[in-house]
């Protein structure tokens, strides 16, 4: 009895707003479904990648022993004129490790890179690259992490391509595939000017 | 037995209390960003130059953490950031010029005070935006909402007529209290038959 009252009393004031007071129920609705949509299209993106301030500006200066030889400075003209691969790595890095035989792919390519060893130890990363082989042209200790701090680095591995004018290209943000090589960034490295060693081994997809 | 009881009572009240003050002071103690990290300790020449470090760090988001400042993070490169902004400051940097080296780094990623252009026009005006909208919103409910408060004379005629048997059904019964919902049924009922 009073079950059927309480019915008849709550469906009584919908009534009169049921056409232009649907779309007020809608509302929250309509804000949930965009709120939906805008978080889930959130969801696919990569936390890790923020856009890079270093990308069109030139390679910072800097002027760091090699990995192998302290005595040996190198400075960022060193490197110009051509384009080349600058990759952040770290024996304390287990991505790096990861990373690894793909670098060394590319290397074979022709491709030069410049091996930043990244606030590392100089024994344990000469070390590793003996174990693991030397994908790098050339090696620069930057024990501090000065260049790295200039490059706008947050942690390893990361790779940046430098075009033949010294300026780079573009900042690639952890693991580097060699699906990712050939995807992004070789397009990039032509267009920049790079060059791949005509005897080289052609690379594995 | 009751004041044991009274007594116990007591003593877990003054253990929450403890705690309480404990994880307060603790809190307290972390908070400081001089503390985090527990790695660098700055000095500074006068409080006038740490107030200024600490509102810089403060400022600068993270770039590898994300969703905590500078001050707030212990990652590596927080730490590094730290180190420079200190750095800096010693060799006579403003605000400015530190936030400004930060943004050549990082980009404006690093700014948590972004600067005006057109692409943070949404971000600064967004949220005063919305305000305005859901206020004129309400307004508009509102105002619409009472116009259909009018009533014809016959229908104030029956409020009246209904209001008064409601009244009628509700003196005779003096202990009411307890009925309350069969009485403000009844009259409606009868109103509507």
């Amino acid at each position: 009895m009073s079950e059927s009252l309480e019915n008849s009393e709550a469906s009584e004031p919908k009534k009169p707003s049921s056409s232009p007071g649907m779309m007020i129920w809608l509302l929250p609705l309509g804000v949930f479904l965009a709120l939906v949509v805008l978080l889930w299209s959130g969801l696919g993106g990569n936390p890790q990648e923020v856009p890079s301030a270093l990308v069109g500006k030139s390679v910072p200066q800097f002027e760091l022993p090699s990995l192998h030889d302290p005595e040996l400075k190198h400075v960022t003209e060193d490197f110009s004129g051509q384009a080349y691969l600058i990759n952040v790595w770290g024996t304390w890095c287990p991505t790096c490790r990861i990373e690894h035989p793909d670098l060394l792919a590319i290397a074979e390519a022709g491709v030069p890179i410049l091996g930043l060893n990244y606030k590392d130890e100089r024994n344990a990363a000469k070390g590793y690259l003996e174990q693991f082989g030397n994908p790098f042209r050339w090696s620069v200790f930057d024990e501090l992490g000065a260049l790295g701090f200039d490059l706008g680095v947050t942690g390893a591995p990361e790779t940046f391509l430098v075009d033949s004018q010294g300026v780079i290209r573009y900042r690639h943000v952890g693991v580097l595939t060699l699906a990712q090589w050939n995807q992004v960034l070789f397009p990039l490295y032509e267009e920049a000017g790079g060059v791949l060693e005509p005897d080289a081994q052609p690379m594995a997809p | 037995m009751n004041e044991t009881v009274h007594d116990t009572l007591f003593n877990s009240l003054f253990k929450t209390k403890c705690c309480f003050v404990l994880l307060t002071l603790m809190s307290l103690i972390w908070s400081q960003p001089s503390f985090s990290g527990g790695i660098a300790v700055y000095e500074f020449e006068s409080e006038q130059e740490r107030a200024q470090f600490n509102s810089i760090i403060d400022e600068l988001r993270c770039p590898k953490c994300k969703n905590q400042s500078v001050a707030d993070s212990d990652a590596p490169i927080a730490i590094d950031i730290r180190d420079r902004v200190y750095q800096q400051l010693q060799d006579g940097a403003s605000r400015d010029e530190i936030v400004q080296y930060m943004v050549d780094r990082y980009g404006q990623f690093v700014n948590y005070r972004p600067p005006l252009t057109a692409s943070t026009l949404l971000l600064w005006f967004g949220p005063p935006l919305l305000v305005v909208l859901i206020m004129i919103i309400v307004f508009w409910r509102r105002a619409h909402a009472t116009t259909p408060a009018e009533l014809t004379q016959t229908e104030s005629a029956q409020v009246d007529a209904l209001l008064a048997t409601y009244d009628m059904a509700r003196a005779p019964d003096p202990a009411g209290a307890a009925n309350t919902s069969t009485e403000s049924q009844a009259p409606k009922n009868s109103g509507e038959t």
